[in-house]
């Protein structure tokens, strides 16, 4: 009979990343935080924002029951005027453990993209 | 030649940030100049072009790295603009950075980052 034999580590993760989780919070995080904001006339007041932002996302990410991930968090933030903006993003991960969410806020001021 | 086990020493381990860029600024230059209009049919491809290129040079370094490429053109209308990106990772394998470049009609903003495996 053969013996198989267990390997005392894994290889995967026992949790994987869920997508629409992290999106879910990402919606709240921005809704909460830019709902009836416009762009500050100031620059460090739109730098404190956006760090806020982003801190306050990687935060409750942080808070998800999952091992040995490690999370990047991108905030674009910009004022909305009419002007076009194209964003792309690709990765180059292991298909099977990692994953990305990205969603975006607009009010009649600013636009808010983060993932 | 067989790449055994031993191979892989500290250097290719860390996060070489000057490569990294002078591989971004490539990527940018080689898809549109200074004198590029915004397009809103061309905005498509060229981003496209840019991410494209950049991680097809990171993976020909063959360090052992998962990267995170992104790209932003917006037209420029006076609308000002702000990107921020945290990571919670390993202070010592990742690394992240942005390169930047400006035409008289959009600005371009390219960030990457870098997970040590």
């Amino acid at each position: 009979r053969k013996q198989v034999q267990q390997t005392s580590y894994s290889t995967g993760p026992k949790q994987k990343f869920r997508p629409s989780e992290a999106k879910q919070i990402i919606r709240e995080t921005l809704k909460s935080k830019l709902d009836g904001k416009t762009y500050p006339a100031a620059i460090n007041d739109a730098h404190s924002y956006m760090k806020n932002i982003a801190e306050e996302i990687k935060k409750s990410l942080r808070s998800l029951p999952l091992q040995r991930y490690k999370f990047i968090v991108q905030v674009i933030f910009g004022e909305n005027k009419g002007q076009g903006v194209r964003t792309g993003c690709r990765c180059f991960w292991d298909q099977d453990a990692d994953n990305c969410a990205w969603e975006q806020y607009q009010n009649k001021d600013v636009f808010c993209m983060a993932g | 030649q067989k790449i055994e086990m031993g191979d892989y020493d500290s250097l290719d381990q860390d996060f070489d940030s000057q490569e990294i860029e002078k591989i971004a600024h490539n990527a940018v230059n080689a898809t549109f100049s200074e004198n590029s209009v915004y397009n809103k049919d061309k905005v498509n491809v060229w981003c496209n072009q840019v991410i494209d290129y950049c991680i097809k040079e990171f993976i020909k370094l063959r360090k052992k790295f998962k990267y995170s490429v992104t790209c932003i053109i917006m037209q420029r209308n006076g609308a000002g603009l702000q990107t921020a990106g945290c990571a919670f990772g390993d202070a010592n394998k990742d690394g992240m950075l942005s390169v930047q470049m400006a035409t008289n009609t959009f600005n371009c903003i390219v960030t990457i980052f870098a997970f040590g495996i």
